[in-house]
């Protein structure tokens, strides 16, 4: 059925493609933010213990079952999975390979939007003589899409379809004429912009530039070991965790780049090579950036404290303000680097996440290259929006959550039982080494039939009953109180507080505290609660409402705040999860009627 | 810096890059197999 005559042009051009695929915005803002919070230089430890046991087994895993399936002429999945596996449910089990990618560049390529923006902002002097408030603010009014920052009306939907008509065109000129060429321009200029960010972050004296500490603090800061969260499960899992993200494994996108290489070419050494770029640019690059940047200007409790909410808060709040330090002209090409490096690491990354859906578009039914890599643009779009929309009741988070950690780390345990075990390691061990120009280390048969799945199902199992504040010595036979991001903790909505229906007459306080701010912003009411401790809330709502609370007014968690109409976040919660249930769905049924057009013409 | 942190980021730094350069290297300068292959680039015949 496959009527496909895709072909990687050269070796070098696979290979970059491959680490464009892994190098994402997770190197520069999640790997430095995860270090801090896990240890520090100790983090490297079990980062590097899961990049040995668990990232280069399944980058090997990946690799062969997509060289494999490509000599059947299945670019996806769900045909390769049947063909290993023999019985059918393995091809639903493989929807995951199609779904994920689908439902990951919704939401990433919104994200690579905010880069391109920043891009122009930073460029057109948007951020010059902003306070470092004025700065964090720009970044909620942006993704306020009622409210326009440039004069551009819906400029984040703007911005959004921007990129997704870049994706999309690169898409259509095909995998060696669009990806691989993109990716030959795109790595070289990535690895640059960071050689030249780490410098100015590393080179940065304390007293000059209105910095306050050298550059060399924030190293010292990320890199002291502390050897005591070497045995906190809450380190290995974010290690682990880390190791998925920066490799874009368990995703089917490196399978899918993987089925356009011949039977006897090799996979072990590009496969390698590819994973190891990735790590460069992270460990090497990716932590000499932010976290010296912003520890250099604000100092490391203040760095502590925005790491807390996540490496995007750092990226966007806070990096625009402190390139002001360097005068008008250096700030302006330190943002085109910074904001142009992460949108270089987003657009090859969000490419492979289009390869999949397009190939088993043109493998099954017959659809034009042009045709499908629009059609992958309309359909981003599509389950996209909602994230743009309602960015601000949390619904990106949701796709994140569960497209974007939870399928990942159940899809890589999949296709790891499916070629140790069912596939068998026999097999699976002569797929990897057939053709290889590097010699594996023959350990590594042992590690990918036992250890690989075992760490992946501790992971999977540590993710579901993940105790609250991570306190892993409360598990007993008696319960435990879970962790609001646990995925039974998720599935039960244990982290939505007081405001638990979809629409409602009240809207109660989610926290402690004291009414200490009253404030119109783009005419839009807000009241803040704070506790004293770092922690408040901010809360919108219309002139219609009627506050209960007035300035002062100390409030317990479920106190009334306002009443009038609430449409409550549980609701764009549930919304969110459906469509996404949907869209897996959807891909279902595809894959269904691909079944049984193949089916129809002997072709499986 | 102090010296733990600097051992600690040298070391992995240097072991990556290393690595990473050995690899890629390798690709550079492995030869191709005379037969046909997957890099259309190499092909004689323009597709």
């Amino acid at each position: 059925m496959s009527s496909s005559t895709e072909s990687w042009g050269t070796r070098v051009g696979l290979i970059l493609a491959m680490a464009g695929n892994a190098v994402g915005l997770g190197n520069f803002l999640r790997f430095p933010v995860q270090a801090v919070q896990n240890g520090g230089g100790a983090f490297i430890i079990p980062y590097f213990v899961c990049f040995l046991l668990l990232g280069i087994p399944l980058l090997f895993i990946e690799w062969s079952i997509g060289r494999y399936g490509g000599q059947f002429g299945y670019h996806t999945t769900p045909f390769t999975f049947q063909k290993m596996g023999t019985r059918r449910f393995w091809l639903y089990l493989g929807t995951f390979g199609i779904f994920s990618n689908i439902a990951i560049a919704s939401y990433y390529c919104y994200i690579e939007s905010w880069t391109l923006s920043y891009v122009f902002h930073s460029v057109t002097g948007t951020f010059q003589g902003m306070s470092q408030f004025q700065v964090a603010e720009f970044f909620n009014t942006y993704t306020d899409i009622f409210v326009s920052t440039t004069g551009i009306p819906f400029e984040a939907v703007f911005f959004f379809l921007l990129c997704l008509g870049i994706n999309s065109w690169i898409l259509s000129k095909g995998l060696s004429g669009g990806v691989e060429k993109a990716a030959k321009i795109i790595m070289p200029l990535l690895i640059f912009f960071g050689i030249f960010l780490a410098i100015k972050g590393i080179t940065l004296i304390a007293g000059h530039q209105g910095a306050v500490n050298d550059g060399t603090v924030g190293l010292n800061f990320l890199w002291t070991p502390k050897y005591d969260s070497l045995w906190s499960p809450k380190v290995w899992l974010a290690a682990a965790g880390q190791i998925f993200f920066t490799l874009s494994l368990g995703q089917g996108s490196v399978q899918c780049f993987a089925s356009y290489v011949k039977k006897k070419d090799d996979i072990a050494l590009n496969a390698m090579s590819a994973g190891w770029m990735n790590e460069f640019v992270e460990v090497v690059l990716g932590s000499a950036i932010i976290i010296p940047i912003s520890i250099g200007y604000l100092g490391i409790d203040k760095v502590i404290e925005l790491t807390s909410a996540g490496g995007l808060g750092l990226g966007f709040r806070t990096m625009p303000f402190l390139f002001q330090n360097w005068g008008p002209i250096l700030a302006a090409i330190a943002g085109l680097a910074f904001f142009g490096l992460l949108f270089f690491a987003g657009i090859t990354s969000s490419l492979a996440m289009g390869t999949p859906y397009m190939s088993f578009l043109r493998d099954e039914f017959n659809w034009s290259r042009k045709k499908s890599a629009w059609f992958f643009g309309g359909s981003v779009l599509i389950l996209g929006l909602p994230t743009v929309l309602f960015f601000q009741q949390g619904v990106l988070d949701e796709y994140d959550y569960w497209a974007g950690s939870v399928a990942l780390v159940l899809f890589a345990l999949i296709e790891t039982i499916l070629f140790s075990w069912v596939f068998g390691i026999k097999k699976g061990w002569k797929e990897i080494t057939s053709g290889a120009d590097i010699k594996v280390p023959g350990i590594y048969k042992f590690i990918i039939k036992w250890v690989t799945p075992l760490m992946l199902l501790i992971v999977f199992a540590g993710s579901l009953i993940r105790p609250a504040n991570d306190e892993w010595n409360k598990l007993s036979f008696n319960g435990w109180e879970l962790h609001k991001e646990s995925i039974i903790g998720q599935i039960m909505q244990t982290g939505i507080g007081p405001n638990k229906d979809y629409c409602a007459g009240e809207f109660y306080a989610e926290n402690d505290g004291v009414v200490d701010s009253m404030y119109v912003k783009d005419n839009r009411n807000y009241i803040r609660v704070s506790n004293g401790k770092g922690q408040q809330s901010s809360i919108k709502y219309d002139n219609n409402d009627k506050l209960v609370v007035e300035m002062g007014s100390i409030v317990k968690t479920g106190d009334i705040i306002y009443t009038g109409k609430v449409i409550n976040r549980v609701f764009f919660i549930d919304f969110a999860r459906m469509l996404l249930l949907s869209v897996f769905m959807v891909n279902v049924g595809f894959i269904y009627v691909a079944y049984k057009r193949r089916k129809r013409e002997g072709t499986i | 810096m102090n010296k733990t942190a600097l051992i600690f980021m040298i070391i992995s730094e240097t072991v990556i890059t290393s690595i990473m350069v050995y690899f890629f290297l390798k690709v550079l300068f492995t030869k191709p197999t005379p037969e046909s292959d997957s890099y259309s680039e190499n092909n004689d015949v323009e597709r």
